[in-house]
Parts: structure tokens; sequence; C-alpha cells
């Protein structure tokens, strides 16, 4: 039901008046001033249930409205429940953020209980099933997983996927500092190496409206809201998505051909399903390179981590190479490389030196840096009650560009701490909230946002906002913007990700406040 | 002259009325009226007020205070008073103020015409 409102007085003064009109309309000798036994028993009561029943008739009409609904950031909603469910779209609960933890260990055997916690940057994560590290590891069952102890230096290390105990959109980077909250004699000592990401909140009003219109917008075959409709109903969460068909210049397997020309029904779609790029390890044979004894190669399938952006580091026997390189090919033959970067046929061969790696090492652990769910979706939309006949769809990632934010605020009374950390929040929201593609970021529009949730506060410049943009063969620059607008759509290096398959991403830990 | 239906309580208690009778509107009726908005809550119920004290907010749970204090308790309550009437009823008043003794309220409505017009209050 909806909210009830009270009349204001100059609708109860109407009310009142229409009421005074209609006494005197039937005994004009009946006295109606303030004070009078008729106005003060009769009138006035009636005034109110008047301006009472019309005032929330209006309010009631405008709460059903979507446009009222899409400034409603509200997550309990009965009317927009109601409202929602005309377009058969009902409201998402929260999920919590996952991430990585790797455990560095002086022995190579460990068993960690389900529900083990830690303590990542102040907020719990655990463990949802039992883990036992070891170097043989046998098969995994529904409450049981392996996880195969790597050797380094001395130690061992040892990858948990842990969740968020509460669900929730939860963002932490991997510099978080993390606690054990259990005993563990053989423990050195515990990094993020995957950022706690990918948790949703309840969908809010706002949210919730938009999946609406989504339901009703025109959605043609591979257009964005026909990929946004399909893809809403998939086993991955998408937060986002691009799509690049037609003369699109980031399509280079549509024109993979002798004339070199776009023949049609190519579309890729590159999706958000998380809102920070997530890492891996992989465990992969290497051997010496065809011909060399100073080089190690191994290959990273396409089954293994598929469209993973980059390679983040390898270890091979306990040992980081001096440098690697790494080459992107193809498991599809009807494109190329470049083509099939990012999808789930995308896979690479990786060479390093053979410098300081102890003899008789035969695999390498490749750390990768990807985005989830890039192989469930393209079998989602492979399948045939998906599938838009004569299109070829290709799910690949979508790109993450990292943002760190520097800007004063300022208010006219004290700020306290977690006022603070809602400010930080709320810019992040915004941040992650901005549709891939975008490709550029405005200080006033954050500010805005800001406002929105803390009337009182001003973000003022100066704006200081650096990011870390991908490269196409797998490095990482860093930009730098000191005017409030960071704009990656105009670079100058050609080898950037284009701006279209890029999103900006931005967690509390790298916002910065001053107070003035 | 228009009428007012005169209502007396039957009972001690709030709501229990009879209308007994009516009357025309004389001075005595609008001395009547200013006893309701004496008693009458000025924050609540959309009175065209500025949101000054009654009587009402005075004596809300309490005992009759001190005469002394009574005094400055009925000269703002008065005015608050006057002042919530409708206009028509205002522009008759040339004053209207009470006093307290032994805890009876006496109250002296005079009109612009010269007539006065004094009523008691007391808890019963």
């Amino acid at each position: 039901m909806a909210d009830y409102i009270e009349p204001t007085k100059t609708s109860f003064n109407a009310a009142e008046q229409v009421a005074i009109d209609a006494v005197q309309q039937t005994a004009n000798d009946l006295l109606t001033r303030t004070g009078s036994v008729i106005r003060e028993l009769i009138i006035r009561p009636i005034a109110y249930l008047l301006s009472w029943a019309s005032g929330n008739v209006d309010n009631s009409i405008r709460q059903y409205s979507i446009a009222y609904l899409k400034t409603s950031q509200r997550t309990e909603n009965p009317v927009a429940d109601l409202v929602a469910s005309n377009y058969f779209v009902e409201r998402r609960e929260a999920t919590p953020s996952k991430g990585i933890i790797t455990l560095t260990l002086s022995s190579n055997t460990l068993t960690i209980a389900a529900g083990a916690r830690f303590t990542v940057a102040g907020n719990q994560v655990c463990t949802t099933v039992r883990y036992i590290v070891t170097d043989s590891p046998g098969t995994d069952s529904d409450t049981l997983v392996y996880i195969r102890a790597i050797p380094s230096g001395s130690n061992y290390l040892a990858n948990i996927p842990v969740v968020a105990v509460n669900p929730g959109p939860l963002e932490l980077p991997v510099v978080s500092t993390v606690n054990l909250n259990f005993s563990c004699a053989t423990f050195v000592a515990a990094d993020l190496t995957s950022p706690i990401t990918g948790g949703t909140g309840t969908e809010t009003d706002a949210e919730l409206m938009k999946r609406a219109e989504y339901n009703t917008a025109a959605a043609g075959i591979g257009t964005y809201y026909g990929l946004k409709k399909k893809l809403d109903k998939a086993p991955v969460n998408v937060f986002g998505l691009s799509v690049i068909a037609g003369e699109d210049k980031p399509l280079f397997r549509a024109r993979f051909n002798s004339v070199n020309i776009n023949p049609g029904g190519y579309v890729d779609c590159h999706v958000k399903t998380s809102n920070q790029a997530v890492t891996e390890a992989v465990n992969v044979p290497i051997a010496l390179m065809s011909g060399s004894t100073t080089m190690y190669t191994a290959t990273i399938p396409s089954t293994l981590c598929p469209g993973f952006i980059l390679v983040d580091s390898v270890i091979a026997g306990g040992v980081k190479p001096a440098y690697y390189t790494v080459t992107y090919g193809t498991d599809d033959n009807t494109t190329n490389a470049a083509g099939a970067r990012l999808s789930d046929q995308q896979n690479a061969v990786i060479n390093f030196p053979t410098t300081n790696i102890p003899e008789g090492t035969t695999t390498a652990d490749i750390y990768l840096t990807y985005m989830p769910g890039v192989h469930q979706l393209q079998q989602y939309m492979d399948q045939d009650t998906e599938h838009f006949i004569g299109q070829d769809i290709k799910v690949k990632a979508a790109v993450p560009v990292a943002l760190k934010i520097n800007c004063a605020v300022h208010c006219d009374r004290e700020l306290e701490d977690d006022e603070i950390t809602g400010i930080k929040q709320a810019i992040v929201d915004y941040v992650n909230s901005m549709t891939v593609g975008t490709g550029v970021i405005n200080f006033s529009d954050i500010r805005a946002s800001v406002l929105v949730s803390f009337p009182d506060v001003d973000l003022r410049l100066p704006c200081v906002i650096t990011g870390d943009v991908y490269t196409t063969d797998g490095h990482i620059d860093t930009l730098y913007s000191n005017t409030g607008i960071f704009d990656i759509r105009n670079s100058p290096n050609t080898n950037y990700w284009g701006y279209q398959v890029c999103f900006f991403s931005a967690c509390v830990d790298n916002v910065r406040l001053n107070v003035i | 002259m228009p009428k007012d239906l005169v209502m007396i309580p039957d009972k001690s208690g709030p709501v229990n009325f009879n209308i007994t009778d009516q009357s025309e509107d004389t001075g005595l009726m609008l001395l009547q009226r200013l006893y309701v908005m004496l008693l009458s809550d000025p924050q609540i119920g959309f009175r065209d007020s500025d949101g000054g004290q009654t009587l009402l907010r005075f004596l809300d749970g309490a005992n009759i205070p001190a005469d002394s204090l009574m005094a400055t308790y009925l000269a703002l309550g008065c005015s608050t008073a006057v002042s919530m009437l409708d206009q028509e009823d205002r522009q008759h008043i040339e004053s209207f103020t009470g006093s307290c003794t032994n805890g009876i309220i006496t109250c002296t409505l005079v009109l612009t015409d010269g007539t006065t017009i004094q009523g008691q209050l007391n808890n019963g």
C-alpha cells in the first residue's frame, strides 16, 4: 500500500470552504465561524477527511508512476513490486560478493572447515565448503573441494575462494588487509589476490523500473535492449553490457575475410558481470620451447579461464620468471586472435626464460585477470531457445578501468566517520552504476549524485582521478586527470581497449576525501 | 442573525454531548467561541494562528498553577485565542483578557460597541 500523507494547510482550507458552502446551502442561518459548534464538530472533521482523501489519491497516482519510482532508492516497496509485476519483472534479492584469498603456508597440507572466517579490511568473509590444501588433490564433491598447494620459495600458496558473510555490494581491492579468524599453525601470510566483488544489493525501485523498461523497450535482435532482455534471464548476473555490431571498429572478427568487409550478422556482446576484474590461478604444464634450452612455453587453453583479460603473473617451481611474453590465439578458425580476444574461444601461449627455475619443474601457476561467467553466458546464448537465427553473437568480457578518486568535500557541520564512508560509498555506487562504454566520467555528475543522498554535503574541486587502463596485449597503463573529467574516448594510444568495451570501476578504499 | 447549536456536556467525559438548544449569535456566543479557542491546540488541526500558546497546552495533565503564573499563561492564551478567530469575529473585539483567583479563571471580553461580557471557567 502507498504511504499516507497528511493534507497541507492549503488543501485543508479549500476542503473546509467546500464544507462551509455545503452547510450554508442547506441552512444559511447556521453559524459556521471558527469556534462555533458546527465549525468545530462537523465542518472541520469533514474538511480533514476530504483533504486527506484527495491528497492521498493524488499521491497514490504519483507513487504508481514509473517516472516517480525511477527516482526511488527504496528496496522494500509493495507499490513498486506491483507496478513491476505488470511487466513480468520481480525484485532481485541481495547476493554476496566473492573473492579469493591466497594463504602462504609453511606446509603443503591444511584443512579449512566450511564457514571458516577471514576479516578483510574489517569485513567478514567465509568459506562455503570444506577445503583441503594438498599436493595431490582428490575428487571434489558438493561439500569438499581440494586446493592444490603451489610451491613458492620455501613456502606454499593456497588460493581459497571466499564469499562475504553479508549479502550486498561489497567491493574490496586486492590491497586489502586479510586476517584469519581461526587458528592455523602453518600460517605465514594471507593476501587478497582476487578482489571481493560481484555482490549485489537488493534491487532498488529505480533498478526494478529500469528492468521493467527493458521489458517494454523495442528489443530488436542483436541490439542493446534485445540482448539486455535476453541476458536478464541468464544464469549469471549481468550488471551491464556493450553491444558491438555493424561497422563498429572493435568488431574484428566480422572483417576476417578476404575482402575485409563485414558481411553482417556478427555481434559482439561485452558483458560486465562484476564491478572489478577477478583474478584466478590456473595450473598448466610447461615444456622447453622447440629448439630452445633457455625458454619454457606453456599453453592456456580456452576452457581454463574463458575470456581472460590479461596474465597477471607467472610462478614456476616457486619462482617468478624475470619476464614472460603472451601470444593470444583462437580455437575458432573462422576468426583471428583479435576476433577471439576476451571470448571463450581465446587461448594463449606464454613463453618465459628458464633462468632460476628449478630443474624438473613441469607445471606453472599462472594468475589471470578475467571477468567471470563469459563461458556460461556464451553457452546460454547458444541455446536453441535463446539463439537469434541468422546472428552470430559472441559473448566477451567487458574491460574494467579501475579508478582512484581524490577530491575535496565541504559541509557546514562536522562530518562523522560514518558519513565520510557513506559519501565514499555514494561515489563508488555512482561510478559502478555507469553504463559500459560511457567512456568519460565527470566530477560534476559525481557531485550531483552525492547530493541526492547527502543534501548538505558539497563535493568540490580539485578532483584528481587516476585510472588503470588495460592494453589489448595485456599490460596496464595508469592515466591521470586533475580537471575533474576523466576521458578515455580519444586516447592517443591505439593499443588501449576501445572505450566502447570498457567500464569504470571503483571501490571505497580507492576514494579519498579531503574535508575542507 | 445566524444561529449556533448549544451543546452542553451531559456527563464528565470528552465526547458524550447532547444538543440542548440553539442560540442567536450574541456577544455571549462570541465569548464561548473564544473559550473553544482558548482550549484548542493551535499546533494541530490547521488553525489560522501563528502557533501561539493556548491554555490547553499549559493545563494539559497538570493542576492549575499558581495565580501569578496563570496570569502570564492567560495573557498569552487570550491573545492567541483572538488571533485564531475568523476576521469577522475579530473585528468586533476591543479586548479579551483573563485573570485567575483561587483557581477560578475569569475572562473579560470587551466589544468595540462598548459591551463588556464576563465569564468564569473553573475545574468544576
